[in-house]
């Protein structure tokens, strides 16, 4: 039976993986961001109300633009330093998996001489999957369970196998096969450094993100109450109205919010792990396991009595799903609807977060610019000391680093986002096309991915506390009904347009998709097109973003104190959709070029083909011309 | 009465045989598993699933090893043949009380040196097929398995 092939794409968890690490960062971050805003401001006049005078003299302005760099460097430092201090937490805790699984479980290392046949049957399974380095197998002694469980380091994988499963070798080989090859098969898919690695990320957001968000909103709440009783008992006044209508709701909107991370961090965590498993069981299927497999589903299904909020926190899919999934693997090549709202969740997440770090970046690097400038005329006067030139130097120069350093994580934030779901939908529209689905409705179902997309990204502006773009705290200090009812009003038209845009970004995916990696013939993926496919995507998605993110200035300009103007906005939507256009049309162009320069020949037997290669076979020798999406 | 060296050896040489006839795949395990029994000899827990650990995959419930089964089977059936015997023989050593307590599951191998009464066998015998069943042995395995003891302790078999 010809069944579509998982793995002729990289699994598109990869990048939401990735994004959840992203995501991780960009929370640090913003927890910099509140500790930075609990301190005193500045003193000293900024650059801003010295360029207001022109008679101001360089060596002020210089030493203005160097305490103005100085600071806002500083400020960027702290949240590079939270990420990094998160980052090696959660390293620490990857890195010590292994151990607690050993201890927890109290595995021995399997030794040869008390079991041999169980240790030869390993050799030999890892050996055939070529599996290497060959994992350490750990027992689980006195344990009933008749299990395997892939852990450890990269280049030392081992695999932890239950109590009973050497009883399981000599009752039922296929059985034990099966387990263990789909405990291979996760090595071998690079699930063990993923899977362990977003466990310790999540306990590291978790304990030092998560928990000081909620203790500084519970702490600062509890605080001012006693304050206000002291003052109280003391007979003098208390502001209760403050307390009442400032500091609770903003407590309870931190508390939200940090709620709503953890869940989106388990949810995103168990989402990811839950496909990996039906990766790991296709990879052992190929390998030849798949009765064994599907005996092993069918045993769990007629035992399984979880409630249905248990299955939601589970990290494994039901094994119902997994038997339907082993059976026909085009459910992998469909775009379920928590894939983009996860992608457009970390996505604003990320670009919230990193917001305040870019502008940092370029304040100091403005700063420092002027700096230089100021040197330069200094140097004219020579009104300033060497010693202070040459600092003020040395900072204009270290702004221009700074100044590209934010641009990097946001480059590669519209990777993962336009990768995980982008990927996604080039799958669907390859696996529709081998259904034979034609015509304009399966372009209209992606209007529902597109939307979710919308209000996944609305939701990670709104998430992270005191969010740069979704400044829903500030609309605390809203004085009159109207502005809010025009922040209301204009997010919906913000959906609505981003909804369209990201329609029009999807739909171009699955055309592209359909019109040159459906005609691809070989036994092997399309790797040129694809990556041709990769960048437009990349570059749409970047192009599209922008005036979303600006849009966002413009819907909060009642509370935030970047004002933009809506007649900027409009000629950066302008921009954004040429931009878009630009890239569609370069990229058809490009790739119908290199298709016409190459003679699309049978993999097999060579002779000359025509139109689609999806779902057809060779006229002369009956091969399948894409082979390469087929198992 | 403590579990003295000769008694262990004395249960793990009949679970052995019984293995041997019942389980025989289990028999290059044996050693293992009995030793598992004798470091901790209470039942396993059936209500205990595998856990929803990450990357873990498996049987859903546990699979009953034969040998712990047959190793608390025996380990009854003696204690309730050495009960007997001090009944019956208070005055003598405890050494004679072990070598007769081997001797009635050696028939073959000399007379049997306590007669014991159809209502003490049908109550060894149900005390032992319940304690196979507490090791998780379903009705008709543990049937079988005190089947092949008795058959021995009574027929010499």
């Amino acid at each position: 039976m010809r069944r579509l092939n998982p793995f002729a794409f990289p699994p598109e968890t990869n990048q939401r993986f990735a994004l959840l690490v992203a995501a991780t960062g960009v929370l640090a971050l913003s927890l910099a961001e509140v500790l930075i805003n609990l301190r005193a401001d500045a003193s000293g006049p900024t650059l801003g109300e010295l360029s207001q005078n022109p008679n101001t003299p360089f060596e002020v302005t210089a030493a203005a633009a160097g305490r103005e760099f100085l600071l806002a460097t500083g400020e960027a430092c702290a949240g590079v330093l939270a990420v990094g201090v998160v980052g090696l937490v959660a390293y620490l805790i990857y890195r010590g998996h292994p151990a607690r699984i050993r201890r927890r479980k109290h595995l021995e290392r399997l030794d040869p001489a008390r079991d041999p046949k169980l240790l030869e049957t390993t050799q030999s399974l890892a050996q055939e999957a070529g599996v290497n380095p060959v994992p350490s197998i750990e027992i689980e002694r006195g344990s009933p369970q008749t299990d395997g469980q892939a852990f450890g380091l990269r280049n030392q994988p081992a695999i932890r196998l239950g109590g009973r499963m050497p009883l399981l070798l000599r009752r039922s080989p296929q059985t034990f096969r099966a387990i263990l090859l789909h405990e291979l098969a996760h090595i071998c898919n690079g699930d063990i450094g993923r899977t362990y690695y977003s466990q310790a990320i999540s306990i590291a957001a978790l304990s030092l993100v998560i928990s000081p968000v909620v203790a500084y909103a519970a702490g600062s709440v509890i605080i001012g109450f006693v304050r206000r009783v002291f003052q109280f008992a003391q007979g003098q006044p208390a502001d209760w109205r403050h307390f009442f209508t400032v500091s609770i709701p903003l407590t309870l909107l931190f508390l939200g919010q940090a709620l709503g991370m953890l869940a989106l961090v388990i949810a995103l965590r168990a989402s990811v792990l839950r496909i990996r498993e039906v990766y790991a069981d296709w990879r052992a299927a190929l390998w030849g396991a798949e009765e064994g497999l599907a005996s092993i589903l069918q045993h769990n299904l007629r035992q399984e009595k979880e409630k249905w909020w248990e299955r939601l926190l589970r990290l494994h899919p039901s094994p119902q799903q997994r038997l339907a999934l082993l059976a026909d693997p085009s459910g992998l090549f469909r775009v379920a609807l928590d894939l983009p709202l996860f992608a457009g969740m970390l996505l604003g997440i990320t670009i919230s977060g990193l917001g305040p770090m870019v502008l940092r970046s370029l304040v100091a690097a403005g700063a420092g610019v002027v700096g230089l400038l100021a040197v330069l005329g200094s140097l004219a006067l020579s009104g300033v000391s060497f010693f202070v030139r040459f600092g003020v130097l040395i900072g204009a120069l270290f702004s221009l680093v700074i100044w590209i350093i934010p641009l990097i994580p946001l480059l590669g934030v519209a990777y993962l986002a336009a990768e995980s779901l982008g990927l996604q939908v080039e799958r669907e529209a390859l696996a529709a096309l081998d259904r034979g689905r034609r015509g304009f409705m399966p372009y209209l179902s992606l209007i529902a991915p597109a939307m979710i997309l919308a209000v996944g990204l609305q939701i990670g502006f709104m998430l992270i506390p005191l969010s740069f773009l979704g400044p829903v705290h500030a609309l605390i200090n809203l004085r009159r009904v109207l502005d809010l009812a025009l922040i209301i009003i204009e997010t919906i038209g913000w959906m609505v347009a981003a909804t369209f845009v990201f329609w029009l970004w999807l739909a171009f995916i699955r055309f592209f998709g359909r019109r040159f990696l459906g005609f691809h013939v070989g036994r092997d993926a399309p790797q040129g097109q694809h990556r041709m496919l990769r960048l437009s995507r990349i570059l749409m998605m970047g192009a599209l973003i922008v005036p979303l993110v600006i849009w966002q200035f413009h819907i909060y300009r009642a509370v935030t104190s970047i004002p933009v103007a809506g007649g900027i906005l409009f000629s950066i939507w302008a921009a954004a959709i040429f931009l878009f256009g630009v890239i569609a049309v370069g990229t058809g162009i490009v790739l119908t070029i290199s298709r016409a320069m190459h003679r699309r020949v049978c993999w097999n037997c060579g002779s000359a083909v025509n139109g689609l290669a999806v779902k057809n076979q060779c006229q002369r020798c009956g091969s399948e011309l894409a082979a390469w999406l087929y198992v | 009465m403590g579990r003295t060296p000769t008694d262990r050896a004395l249960v793990e040489e009949l679970a052995h045989e019984i293995i041997g006839d019942l389980a025989p795949e289990e028999l290059d395990l044996f050693d293992d598993l009995s030793a598992e029994y004798f470091a901790n000899p209470k039942p396993p827990d059936m209500s205990a699933k595998t856990g929803d650990d990450a990357l873990g995959f498996g049987i859903g419930d546990m699979l009953i090893a034969s040998t712990p089964a047959a190793a608390a089977m025996v380990s009854v059936v003696v204690a309730f043949a050495t009960q007997v015997i001090v009944q019956a023989a208070s005055d003598e050593a405890s050494d004679t009380i072990r070598e007769k307590v081997k001797a009635l599951f050696r028939r073959g191998k000399g007379p049997a040196p306590v007669r014991l009464s159809p209502d003490q066998l049908r109550q060894m015998r149900a005390a032992a097929e319940a304690e196979a069943k507490r090791f998780g042995l379903s009705e008709s395995d543990a049937q079988a398995m005190a089947d092949a003891l008795f058959r021995r302790m009574v027929l010499g078999d």
